[in-house]
């Protein structure tokens, strides 16, 4: 198997508000390596740095320490958008209402100069498709559209500059259950479609059961154990690890 | 805690005037047509007869030493010469600040008299007539500029003359014995104070009245009404200690616009405050005069606000635990 | 819908003036330079004071240029040859008060627009720099806007007039005065500006366009400047009649644009000779438009203030 992703001795600290003297450590020396046409989960409990690390890997953040290369090469701001895109938390907010569906998807192509406005405009609306979205939506402004159609469009977005990788920081948790499903469906079938690896930032085991084969734990900004979705949640063997399996609702046919 | 909350409070005060000044001074400074360039312009006074009054009143120096040397003066209580009158400046500006204050006080005393109780009675009657018409009232108030209604009140009050217009006493100078100086004068006095408090009223029982009715619908009011305690007793004891945070910081903005609206009713009314002696200044830009004026009227507006905060520190508990 | 209707009533009132006011040289018989000195403050509806001549519907009479281009010499109304007409009566030199109020409107009201118009600019940019880039940039702008807040606005009118030169042509008075208005102005629709920007750039969205790599421009242009939009508007509404008040009042003190070119400061100077403006209460007619507009802008701004208000909430 070949690392699409890797990061190397990650960390992140931040300054807080004045007053306090020292920073806060959000990432500490992470080493991840994610393989090609994988589905990581990155599960932990809240605060343990899962969406920090998201948002290092996609460059949303600045890590204090450390690098990330994608396919053994580094990643550098010009080239990520392309490698590496992140669908965020709540996908509904991250998209401007004054905006229609189709410029909102075409705006990574406008924002990175590709094509004319006639082209970008066409893949827009071919991915707008692709997520089940049909061109006749395309007119629409973002505060027209139900939540789970917003998050049809985010992940339109995502994808229109064709990247490899698809970090989902709990892009789902906002969403009730039969979207989510559809979500996850249209997920698995836009995997194989465009050969995509995704990285799932996740609270909801039953989801990482789901659809994920490979799990990240975290707690307190460091990797506490990794490997395959029915190892690490079957025997597990850190105790964060067994807090969070033990604090998820289980249901007898989950 | 409470003296270092009023330290921070003058401080910042004291910077503010400090920048203020340095603000006023500059733009004066650089600006053409100084009092001495129009003396140039008459043909009987020679270059050297004005090289050597700039020299004489340091006009030559450079602009920081001018500065430092005003400033310095300043803090001592010495704004300088007025050019145009050659007396000092602060024996030209303190009686008519004094003037100007009597005025502006007085106004700023009886707008909070009506606002207070009327901002209470509309606030706690919200479906009575009274609180259904000072909406669209003060309304219309707040649209007409005061110049238009001190113009409009000036010429009523000359019209039906019943009370004088004009100057601060009747014509004759002021009268003999204290009694009857502060007689005449308070005549004199009442149609500006009632064009300033008319400048100020709407803005105010506007704020006021939000101020109540968003206290009056806090939750724990709601609660204290649900246990039975009386109207009255809520309203005085309750919701107006609640307001009163908001209240307060209004009273600042109260001061500066009662400033910049005394100075047009000083000039209208030929009342002998600061106005008619900046205008006078600017026309013939007599720079020392200007600035002090300036900066008088800026600390009138800097005192009402560290006013404001200290009382805001002595009503409300929770910036002493800040 | 009470709210539609006042802003519609409000609106055209508004739109009404101005259309009056652009077109003054049409609606207004005569030159208001010109002076009729044979009959100073001639009574309002003086109609043919010469006695052989009638009021007409559009007659031609003096020349006067529409929007500064075209030359035009018909107007509304007017007298027939050797007849005159002063429906607001005439002014202590024989001056027409109606074509005074309305020519002297377009020096009020251009000074004041403009003078928003920079106000709005400045406060945008600052503003926008401020909240977008934050730090020391924020700190020494803000602390700017404060400086200018603490000087009462008229005082500091003032002397920022008495700071800048004196004898210049009308043109440049008029444009001195509209820039110095708007220069003074500039620090309240900064300060709110600047915290909407701060929100704004808070948003997910803005954070999402940061990711595909957008750069500052973009950012400011495409999300966050579309958001101060309705700010500007409603702040338009609130300063253009504060600023044409204070181009009034420039004028009113004769620091604005000087004799003979009518303004309605300038028009309105006669309050300072209270007993004229008792005995000759025409004196007053700016008031007649000047009223109806302030009352207009203040009902289009409340509304739309309110209307913001009921968008955000």
């Amino acid at each position: 198997m070949i690392s699409l992703l890797a990061a190397s001795n990650l960390s992140k600290s931040f300054r807080p508000h004045r007053g306090i003297a020292h920073p806060v450590l959000a990432l500490r020396n992470i080493d991840l390596s994610i393989e090609a046409g994988s589905v990581t989960a990155v599960i932990g409990g809240s605060g343990a740095g899962k969406s920090v690390l998201a948002r290092c890997l996609s460059g949303h953040e600045r890590p204090t320490q450390g690098t990330v290369s994608f396919a053994g090469v580094e990643l550098t701001a010009k080239s990520r958008p392309h490698l590496v895109q992140l669908v965020p938390q709540d996908p509904a907010a991250s998209l401007n209402p004054r905006f229609t569906a189709c410029e909102l998807v075409a705006e990574p192509l406008r924002i990175q100069g590709v094509g004319t406005s006639g082209t970008r405009r066409d893949r827009a609306l071919g991915r707008l498709k692709s997520v089940g979205l049909p061109a006749s939506c395309a007119g629409r402004r973002a505060d027209e559209f139900s939540a789970g159609e917003r998050a049809r469009i985010a992940l339109a977005r995502a994808l229109v500059l064709e990247p490899r990788l698809l970090i989902l920081d709990e892009s789902l948790s906002s969403l009730d259950v039969p979207v989510q499903a559809a979500i996850t469906g249209l997920l698995s079938e836009l995997k194989s479609r465009h050969s995509l690896t995704y990285l799932l930032v996740a609270h909801d085991l039953t989801l990482v059961r789901q659809i994920a084969c490979a799990v990240v734990v975290m707690d307190a900004g460091e990797i506490v154990e990794r490997g395959p979705v029915s190892e690490v949640l079957g025997r597990p063997q850190h105790p964060a690890t067994v807090r969070l399996i033990e604090g998820s609702p289980r249901f007898p046919d989950a | 805690m409470l003296k270092s909350y009023i330290a921070r409070r003058l401080l910042n005060s004291m910077l503010l005037l400090v920048a203020i000044s340095m603000l006023s001074f500059l733009f004066l400074e650089i600006a053409p047509g100084r009092f001495l360039d129009e003396m140039r312009l008459d043909p009987r006074v020679s270059p050297d007869t004005i090289y050597a009054m700039r020299q004489q009143r340091g006009m030559n120096d450079p602009l920081p030493v001018r500065y430092g040397r005003w400033a310095g003066g300043a803090l001592r209580g010495d704004f300088g010469l007025s050019l145009a009158y050659g007396v000092p400046v602060l024996n030209l500006a303190l009686p008519r600040m004094r003037n100007t204050l009597l005025l502006t006080i007085t106004a700023l005393v009886l707008a909070w008299v009506i606002c207070l109780p009327c901002g209470v009675w509309t606030a706690a009657r919200p479906r009575s007539l009274a609180a259904r018409l000072s909406g669209p009232f003060t309304s219309l108030l707040l649209s007409v500029p005061e110049l238009l209604a001190a113009g409009i009140l000036l010429l009523l009050a000359l019209r039906t003359g019943y009370f004088p217009a004009g100057g601060m006493f009747s014509p004759g100078g002021r009268p003999a014995g204290t009694i009857r100086a502060v007689a005449d004068a308070s005549r004199h006095m009442l149609i500006p104070v009632l064009i300033l408090t008319l400048a100020v009223v709407p803005l105010l029982l506007r704020h006021v009245r939000a101020a109540l009715e968003s206290a009056s619908g806090a939750p724990f009011v709601q609660a204290a009404r649900g246990l039975g305690i009386p109207e009255r007793r809520l309203w005085l004891r309750h919701i107006l200690r609640v307001a009163a945070n908001p209240l307060i910081s209004l009273m600042g903005l109260s001061v500066a616009g009662l400033i910049s609206s005394s100075l047009l009713v000083d000039v209208l009314l030929g009342w002998p405050g600061l106005g008619p002696l900046f205008l006078d200044a600017v026309a013939v830009r007599d720079t020392p005069v200007v600035i002090s004026v300036l900066m008088l009227s800026a600390l009138f507006l800097v005192a009402g606000n560290l006013a404001a905060d200290l009382l805001l520190y002595a009503c409300d508990p929770r910036i002493r635990t800040e | 819908m009470r709210a539609r209707l006042r802003l519609w009533v409000a609106g055209s009132v508004v739109a009404a003036i101005h259309v009056l006011i652009v077109f003054a040289g049409f609606f207004a018989p005569y030159d208001p330079t010109e002076q009729h000195r044979e009959i100073p403050l001639a009574t309002p509806f003086t109609i043919n004071a010469k006695g052989d001549g009638r009021a007409e519907w559009f007659t031609t009479g003096w020349r006067y240029r529409v929007l500064g281009v075209v030359t035009c010499s018909r107007h509304l109304f007017g007298a027939s040859a050797g007849g005159q007409v002063f429906v607001l009566g005439t002014d202590p030199y024989g001056r027409d008060q109606l074509s005074r109020v309305l020519c002297g409107g377009q020096i009020s009201v251009l000074a004041g627009s403009i003078a928003a118009f920079l106000a709005l600019l400045l406060g945008l940019v600052f503003g926008t720099v401020a909240g977008f880039y934050g730090g020391w940039t924020d700190e020494i702008l803000m602390r700017l806007a404060e400086l200018f807040l603490a000087l009462p606005w008229l005082y500091l009118l003032l002397a920022a007039r008495a700071a800048l030169p004196d004898s210049l042509t009308p043109g440049q008075t008029f444009l001195l005065v509209a820039s110095i208005i708007g220069a003074t102005g500039w620090a309240r629709p900064a300060r709110l500006i600047r915290g909407l920007v701060l929100s704004a750039r808070e948003r997910e969205y803005v954070h999402a366009a940061r990711g595909f790599g957008a750069s500052h421009w973009y950012l400011l242009t495409r999300h966050i400047v579309p958001e101060t939009w309705g700010v500007l508007l409603t702040q338009a509404g609130i300063l253009i009649p504060q600023f044409i008040m204070a181009e009034v009042l420039l004028a009113f003190f004769g620091l604005g644009v000087g004799e003979p070119v009518p303004s309605w400061g300038s028009t309105l100077s006669y309050l300072r000779q209270p007993w004229l403006a008792v005995t000759a209460w025409w004196m007053l007619a700016p008031l007649l438009v000047m009223l109806p507009l302030f009352l207009g802008y203040h009902a289009l701004a409340s509304t739309l203030q309110q209307r913001a208000a009921a968008g955000s909430g």
